[in-house]
């Protein structure tokens, strides 16, 4: 894969998973009204009177509103429109939503959107390097990271985390996934941190690059329908081409 | 009330990629009629396109996340403060459970707690006053 193409696939996954952050604070608009959970009213108070002054213009109600709307305007443009700046403005409405629900809506997946965007933000103004270089690299430790964090956990060693996981009420795992997932738990567990702690290998050559991301794409389709995850796998979908690109161009 | 500083606010840009890395029961919120039984919340119902599109399901999780910070704050506070104090009803994370629980509030007066689990051991962590019907 070229540089050129990885850009091309991660501004149309970057997109539906742009577009899919908007929609859904669409959809669910009540809670971030002044009538709902997340009122500008209340998270305000995180801020001093000055501050929440000069934030109120882009995180009250109206402020969101118009903010949603560069977010899913500027989504929809990543694959049609190559100029910089769709991207850029994606990023920062991205940041702006994320800012206005006390530092992320959606944990992990708004960082790796974060990630994505800047990446392809800055391969668009003319340093595709560095941009898909950044991308590939937290693709990288996001998941090595990840393993080397479960690895401190006893119930991770033992094999007894993945069917804790998938019992905790949070999740709303179904009965029949859960029954299912307990009886392989131990060997996905090995599995995961297997893949996680291993993921490295992808860089070895473009074969290994494309099964591990094969593997990886499967774990972040299983983690969408068991964990109902699903803004982490259209993040780390958008980020695989730039760690192809990469891997192609190092052979 | 301390603001929140400009790091938390921005820390979807400092990534931890720490995932599923504790395995331990989360803090839950609960609510009563006054004098009934304490209820969780429920996570919403899984629909068929969920693992595409799911507005409520990532809602949720946004709640629960409300309930893990305020008890990350609480936990920041003298233990000794009663649970109506008003450094704790002060707190935004506590104004936010406050309003998750207002969402499923039994008719007639009723209450909220959160219950941790702590070590395997189970206690209240904070209870609200008896407050009005929603």
């Amino acid at each position: 894969m070229t540089f050129a193409v990885g850009m091309l696939w991660i501004a149309r996954l970057a997109c539906v998973a742009t577009a899919i952050a908007a929609l859904e604070l669409i959809v669910g608009h009540r809670a971030w009204s002044e009538r709902g959970v997340y009122a500008w009213s209340v998270l305000k108070r995180d801020y001093s009177s000055a501050g929440a002054r000069l934030a109120g213009l882009v995180l009250s109600t109206p402020g969101t509103w118009l903010v949603l709307a560069i977010q899913l305007a500027s989504a929809l443009a990543l694959p049609w429109l190559a100029q910089p700046v769709w991207p850029w403005l994606a990023f920062a409405s991205t940041v702006a939503i994320a800012v206005r629900f006390r530092g992320t809506f959606n944990g992990g997946s708004d960082a790796m959107l974060l990630v994505v965007l800047l990446g392809l933000a800055v391969a668009r103004s003319g340093a595709p390097e560095i941009g898909l270089g950044y991308i590939a690299a937290q693709l990288v430790l996001s998941y090595v990271l990840a393993g080397i964090a479960k690895l401190r956990e006893p119930r991770w060693r033992d094999g007894t985390a993945l069917a804790a996981l998938v019992a905790l009420p949070s999740y709303a795992v179904p009965a029949a996934l859960i029954a299912w997932i307990s009886k392989v738990s131990r060997v996905a567990g090995y599995a995961l941190l297997a893949f996680e702690c291993g993921f490295p290998i992808a860089l070895v050559d473009p074969t290994a690059c494309r099964a591990m991301l094969a593997i990886a794409a499967l774990f972040h389709l299983g983690n969408a329908i068991v964990f109902g995850l699903n803004r982490f796998l259209w993040a780390w979908l958008a980020a695989f081409p730039a760690l192809l690109a990469w891997v192609d161009r190092l052979r | 009330m301390k603001p929140r500083s400009f790091v938390q606010q921005l820390r979807a840009l400092l990534p931890s990629w720490k995932f599923f890395d504790r395995v331990a029961m989360p803090p839950r919120l609960y609510v009563r009629a006054v004098g009934g039984e304490w209820q969780p919340i429920a996570a919403p119902p899984r629909r068929v396109w969920s693992w595409a599109f799911s507005p409520r399901g990532n809602l949720a999780l946004a709640d629960q996340s409300a309930v893990e910070h305020l008890v990350a704050d609480v936990d920041e506070l003298d233990p000794s403060l009663d649970h109506d104090a008003p450094a704790i009803v002060g707190l935004v994370s506590y104004q936010l459970v406050a309003r998750i629980a207002r969402v499923y509030a039994p008719a007639g007066r009723w209450q909220w707690k959160i219950v941790v689990d702590r070590e395997g051991e189970i206690s209240d962590y904070l209870v609200s006053p008896e407050l009005a019907a929603a």
